[in-house]
């Protein structure tokens, strides 16, 4: 596997966890606002 | 009244204004007799592609009944007629008698249409009947969705512009179906080992119908 | 509890990932490119069923009236577009480096271009209603009218066209045959974990949505 796939798996990996955390804290603030 | 009688009246009570003012007729044909002149000038008449000229043709009559079908009931509703119609009769009978309105009013534009097309396009259809059932199918796809879909939008603003946007995807297999048809009868050859088009053409205008006989009363009544 | 599931949900689409670049190897005729498979066909299976939960839904709204039924015909149908949008990118990638044009009009591609402009007309009708109750009624009854049409298209498109023009898609497919058992297995994970990450952002999305409605109904 080369550099160039390996700069791909890396940006494809922060983009997921990007993503992920996003959805977390979604899911949080949303806890709070409904518990109002 | 009988059923019968109720969706007759519908559609007398239009005829009979259409008549007084020909407003549609007129409108609707104005726009395709502009636009085929439009197209055939610019085109200077040497279109010999058969797919091409199906493809100009039912591009303008598409494109005028965007324009024409839709007043099926903006005009009730700017009039304030709606009410009167939701009174009077089931939702079943004044979805009929609007489609019957407006398939007559495409059956009308397109019998004037076609011919002035190939006329100004030289061309002398080989497969006239293939072409006549074609265009009818078609017609009454077209008139059954778009009557449902002008019911819509009359609820709706900017009527104008939204009718062409919701119309055209759902309207997309009868296009692509109805010029792949007319293509095929304007080639010398036989069109009729195509038969299956019509009856893709014929089966969408009876879902059409049943569909939107259905859906009719979600949209018409409150 | 929703950690667990979201942990399950990053580990499967992060092996996916690893797995797509570096587990399997490259497709027989396409070669590097047939990895774009574990992306592309994925988001459109998504689109596709969010498509169909939201027609699911538009008949339950049109039968109960209950608002809750529009809020997730709207929503689904929102993300149904993103991933169609998503699936309409790759797509046109992929036959850009497999055939070396962005768009050949073949069955595929007008069949996701339909889809687009009926979720795009779905969300014109609902922004140009007024009354919510109208909205939410008319927005039903299009969405219920286009997948009428729909079938035709899918089941049309390939049988008229298959006649004058050759199908790059299901050519290529043809003989490229997934035999291989790593393709197949990162595909399917890849089909989980998408379908997986869809149902976690639709469901976080009806309560964005629920509490976006409650929000507007008391500024009233």
């Amino acid at each position: 596997m080369n550099s160039e796939w390996q700069t791909v798996l890396i940006c494809a990996m922060v983009v997921l966890l990007g993503m992920v955390a996003y959805l977390v804290y979604l899911n949080i603030r949303l806890n709070k606002v409904e518990k109002k | 009244m009988n059923y019968v009688s109720k969706v007759l009246a519908v559609i007398d009570k239009d005829v009979r204004s259409e008549y007084r003012s020909k407003y549609a007729l007129n409108s609707a044909l104005l726009f395709c007799v502009t636009s085929l002149v439009v197209v055939s000038f610019s085109l200077g008449g040497s279109v010999t592609d058969p797919r091409l000229q199906a493809a100009l043709l039912w591009i303008i009559l598409f494109f005028s009944s965007m324009m024409s079908l839709p007043r099926a009931f903006v005009k009730e509703q700017d009039c304030g007629t709606m009410n009167t119609l939701r009174l009077t009769c089931e939702p079943s009978q004044v979805f009929i008698g609007k489609m019957i309105i407006n398939l007559l009013l495409l059956s009308v534009v397109t019998a004037i249409v076609s011919p002035l097309f190939f006329i100004l396009f030289n061309i002398s259809p080989p497969h006239p009947g293939f072409f006549i059932i074609t265009a009818a199918s078609a017609a009454v796809g077209l008139s059954a969705v778009c009557t449902l879909l002008s019911a819509i939008v009359a609820q709706a603003r900017a009527r104008g512009t939204l009718f062409p946007v919701l119309a055209f995807p759902v309207l997309m297999p009868v296009f692509m179906v109805a010029v792949e048809a007319t293509g095929k009868s304007l080639l010398p050859q036989s069109p009729w080992a195509n038969s299956q088009l019509l009856v893709f053409l014929a089966c969408y205008a009876v879902v059409g119908i049943v569909g939107g006989s259905l859906l009719f009363e979600f949209v018409f009544n409150e | 509890m929703p950690y667990i599931i979201g942990t399950f949900i990053f580990t499967i689409m992060s092996g996916v990932l690893c797995g797509a670049i570096w587990f399997t190897p490259p497709a027989k005729v396409l070669g590097e490119t047939a990895r774009v498979i574990y992306f592309h066909v994925p988001v459109a299976w998504i689109s596709a069923l969010a498509f169909s939960m939201s027609l699911w839904q538009s008949v339950q709204y049109l039968r109960t009236n209950n608002p809750e039924h529009d809020i997730r015909a709207e929503v689904s149908a929102r993300l149904g577009l993103w991933f169609c949008v998503l699936a309409t990118i790759t797509g046109a990638v992929f036959a850009k480096a497999a055939w070396n044009m962005y768009w050949n009009w073949d069955p595929r591609e007008v069949s996701i271009t339909i889809l687009l402009l009926v979720y795009m007309a779905y969300f014109g009708l609902r922004s140009a209603v007024s009354d919510p109750e109208t909205r939410m009624r008319l927005a039903a009854v299009y969405d219920i009218l286009a997948s009428f049409a729909m079938p035709f298209l899918f089941f049309v498109v390939p049988r008229i066209y298959s006649s004058l023009h050759p199908d790059t898609v299901i050519n290529s497919r043809g003989s490229n045959k997934i035999l291989d058992h790593r393709m197949l297995l990162v595909f399917f994970a890849a089909l989980i974990g998408f379908t997986l990450t869809y149902f976690w952002i639709y469901v976080l999305s009806i309560r964005v949505e629920r509490l976006v409605r409650a929000r507007e109904e008391s500024d009233e």
